[in-house]
């Protein structure tokens, strides 16, 4: 009786305490962040093959909210890269129209998200900073950013669209 | 037969048997000494009754019991109780003879349910966008632009074109 009675009390404890960590490696982050980039093309061109593109469908369900709100008609992935990238290291990636995203994460939530630094930079040479903000984002989940044309000298080329999402460790 | 006669009657197996309430007795022996016929009826209930008990402490003398206990508990092994009888009327003297230390442990496992359920399930994400992304201010810079939260985690940062500021 009175080991049931420690046993109860432990649970208990641990309950009071709030559960188990639910970062899970709260204690001991992982030593990388994998951080997928696409850049795509959103457009209304009816010579725009119409729909998502296939090798969209890891975000498939992010680009049908966000097509519930903007309408665009057609999808086109423009390019994918994915970084490893160390804490508080930060990584460029080339982007469409001589554009290009900084990101660095920067410390783990205590509720499992990771805290990563967004820079979107504009055309060379100037590279002047288009917008910039630290967000917080779970693991598997995605952010979009996008307004800027695909080609700032073409009007027909679509928005911009990037999708920068936040993979799962294996 | 008379009318006192027929009041009688009733009266004479419990007179026969010295079983007569003692406020009838009077009466209904006063009515005896003065009636003709009623003695001859009391005598035939005396005699039947007589007979009866005869009859019966010839039959008891008859019955053997030897052996009766035995033979008891062989016909309740062989007509074993049905398992869901049986089990209730375990349960029924156990729960009796231990009402308090059933009603304590009913309480203590409860307790301890409730403990497990508290460590094990864990609140479930509602879809409300607690657990969607976390953008802070975003710096635009020259641009316009907005945060939206939308369904399935979805969060957007939408700017405005840069035709124009750009060049």
């Amino acid at each position: 009786m009175k080991l049931a009675l420690l046993l109860l009390g432990g649970l208990l404890a641990q309950a009071d305490a709030g559960g188990p960590d639910p970062a899970g490696a709260a204690a001991v982050p992982a030593q990388h962040v994998r951080i997928t980039v696409r850049a795509i093309a959103a457009s209304n061109e009816p010579t725009a093959p119409a729909g998502l593109d296939a090798k969209l469908a890891p975000i498939a369900t992010h680009l049908e909210s966000f097509g519930e709100q903007f309408r665009f008609r057609s999808y086109k992935l423009l390019l994918v890269e994915t970084v490893d990238l160390d804490w508080k290291a930060g990584a460029q990636i080339e982007l469409p129209g001589s554009r290009s995203l900084q990101l660095t994460p920067r410390q783990l939530e205590p509720d499992g998200k990771i805290r990563v630094h967004l820079e979107l930079l504009g055309e060379h040479p100037a590279h002047s900073r288009k917008l910039h903000t630290d967000y917080a984002i779970q693991r598997g989940g995605t952010i979009l950013v996008g307004g800027l044309r695909v080609d700032p000298d073409d009007e027909k080329s679509g928005k911009l669209l990037i999708a920068v999402t936040q993979e799962m460790e294996k | 037969m008379k009318k006192r006669c027929a009041e009688v009657l009733p009266f004479l197996g419990a007179l026969g048997d010295g079983a007569i309430a003692e406020g009838d007795r009077t009466w209904v022996q006063a009515h005896l000494a003065s009636c003709a016929a009623c003695p001859d009826r009391l005598s035939l209930f005396v005699a039947q009754g007589a007979a009866l008990r005869e009859r019966v402490q010839a039959r008891s003398a008859a019955v053997s019991f030897d052996g009766f206990a035995d033979k008891v508990l062989a016909r309740t092994r062989a007509e074993k109780p049905h398992v869901l009888e049986g089990t209730g009327v375990w349960t029924r003297e156990m729960f009796g003879a231990h009402r308090g230390a059933f009603a304590g442990a009913a309480g203590f496992a409860l307790a301890a349910c409730m403990a497990l359920a508290v460590v094990f399930i864990q609140p479930q994400p509602a879809d409300d966008g607690a657990e969607a992304s976390q953008v802070e201010e975003v710096d635009f810079g020259t641009h316009d632009g907005a945060v939206l939260q939308l369904p399935h985690d979805t969060t957007v940062i939408w700017m405005s074109d840069d035709r124009g500021s750009s060049k």
